[in-house]
């Protein structure tokens, strides 16, 4: 068993998996910390990768979740480039793809999503986003010269995709077999500000239509659509959403559903398995029912939230969901989950393309997007998690101060 | 104090209570300069986090919160104290003589 008495194996080196690994030297886990990444890079920040990567402002994973100096003082074992092919609850260790196996006592999947793929096309015709190489070769097909982009799927990876190829001057198509843009994130009014930004950018938003045909052609593609037209494209980027990598969870037969299924504190059905980040599936009581985030912010409290569990500490406090987005000189936050039903109050800013929407349900404020507002996000971030308790009157006077009414 | 060592930043007075502001020194990243309980805290003008000013955020508690995503830092240490900011900024000394606020030459 070597270690495995005592050792602490997390599979899955990105936001929440690095993040994870400190946090329990800091919450005083005396044991050894494994960390197991496929790729060959140290934990890096994904936000970037669809915008100041694809801007040319950054190199793809060069905003690290912790430096070196971090892990080497929390004493992590980084087992970078590893590929881990299976888990063994019954025997408790982990089996890379070369053969090599390592005991624990306690593991920890933060495996990730992996995006969702495009049926009719092959895999070298378009582009996918997710890693640091799908952004750098990305990056270069986009600065080398300018061209016609269609983005397959209206979300916020496609339309922030969409954002940077305009800046860098593409001409750019975003099509969705939805009705609107991102119909699974924010209800309409909110979703359509953005489509707005987009169209008044220049990009070409088509709502409503879904792909028939996909055929190479020399030096581009060709996309046919159901209602009979075309589009040809010089480069095609898919973003229709993520699958869950629970590939290793279902062959350990752990339960899972739209992920791996956990518990308050992170825990599978298994009592020393837990799962953060983008492959849980965890109860949300924003969402009254179990939920997978896929979220920089979601990954950093399940990280800090296992580091506490397995330390037997009081468990961080459920703050709601927060996402943020950053389009051409745009940033959109969102606090809470809403949904389309909602009653929607607007509060205006007090300069051009500042405003908040609030979500009421029941009369209470239980979701904000913010334009261009972040300053705000605390404020309604403290409302919203003490129970929304603000009339929408107040809430849209810019007098009055965001807070729950005294 | 206009010697070799010292660069100036600006008048003392230009930063008031509660105040933040961008200011320049030669071999310096931009900077920001803020008062807060009459002490005066010099440090990176740019966010850690995104490409936003500091210097057109707002001080509360001893921190500045960033005005792009409403990350924040502690102005004495540069430690992140508000997601999404994880990463610290670089802190300086400033030095308050005869009305002028001024930061050590670098070499």
């Amino acid at each position: 068993m070597g270690g495995g008495s005592d050792r602490i194996a997390i599979v899955g080196a990105g936001q929440a998996g690095g993040r994870a690994a400190v946090a329990l030297r800091r919450a005083g886990y005396a044991g050894e910390i494994l960390l197991f990444g496929s790729e060959a890079l140290l934990p890096y920040e994904r936000p970037p990768l669809s915008k100041a990567v694809l801007l040319g402002a950054e190199q793809a994973g060069s905003a690290l979740v912790h430096s070196a100096d971090d892990y080497r003082e929390a004493e992590v074992v980084l087992r970078l480039s590893s590929r881990v092919a299976r888990i063994d609850p019954a025997a408790r260790q982990v089996e890379l793809a070369d053969g090599e196996t390592f005991a624990w006592s306690r593991l920890i999947l933060a495996t990730g999503v992996r995006p969702r793929r495009l049926p009719m096309v092959s895999r070298d015709a378009v582009s996918y986003l997710r890693d640091h190489e799908d952004a750098e070769r990305l990056k270069d097909r986009l600065s080398r010269a300018q061209g016609r982009l269609a983005i397959v799927g209206a979300g916020f990876i496609g339309l922030e995709v969409a954002a940077s190829a305009r800046c860098l001057g593409w001409d750019v198509t975003v099509v969705e077999q939805a009705p609107a843009c991102l119909s699974r994130v924010m209800p309409s009014p909110s979703a359509a500000l953005l489509a707005g930004l987009h169209r008044k950018s220049g990009v070409d938003v088509r709502c409503g239509v879904r792909i028939a045909r996909a055929d190479d052609r020399a030096g581009g593609h060709r996309l046919s659509f159901d209602d009979g037209s075309e589009i040809n494209a010089d480069l095609v980027v898919v973003g229709i959403g993520s699958e869950p990598e629970m590939g290793l969870a279902v062959a350990a037969g752990l339960s899972c559903g739209d992920g791996i299924i956990v518990e308050e504190d992170c825990r599978t059905d298994h009592p020393d398995i837990f799962a953060i980040g983008d492959v849980a599936c965890a109860p949300n009581r924003w969402a009254g029912r179990r939920l997978r985030l896929e979220s920089w912010d979601n990954a950093e409290r399940q990280a800090e939230r296992v580091a506490c569990a397995v330390m037997g500490l009081p468990l961080p406090s459920d703050l709601p969901p927060w996402f943020w987005t950053d389009q051409y000189d745009w940033n959109v936050q969102m606090i809470g989950l809403p949904s389309h039903g909602d009653k929607l109050a607007v509060r205006e800013g007090d300069a051009p393309g500042q405003s908040i929407h609030g979500y009421y349900r029941d009369d209470r404020l239980i979701a904000a997007i913010l334009f261009n507002s972040g300053r705000d996000r605390r404020a309604l971030t403290r409302l919203i998690a003490e129970g929304g308790a603000i009339a929408p009157p107040d809430f849209v006077d810019l007098r009055q101060p965001l807070r729950v009414a005294a | 104090m206009s010697d070799a060592g010292h660069l100036h930043l600006c008048a003392a007075a230009d930063v008031a209570e509660g105040m933040i502001r961008r200011v320049s020194a030669q071999g310096y990243e931009p900077l920001a300069v803020c008062r807060i309980d009459g002490r005066v805290h010099l440090f990176a003008d740019t966010c850690s986090h995104g490409m936003a000013s500091l210097s057109e955020g707002e001080i509360e508690e001893g921190q500045i919160f960033c005005p792009f995503h409403g990350g924040a830092f502690d102005v004495v240490t540069g430690m992140p104290t508000e997601r999404p900011c994880t990463l610290p900024i670089a802190v300086y000394q400033a030095i308050e003589r005869d009305g002028d606020l001024y930061v050590a030459a670098r070499g």
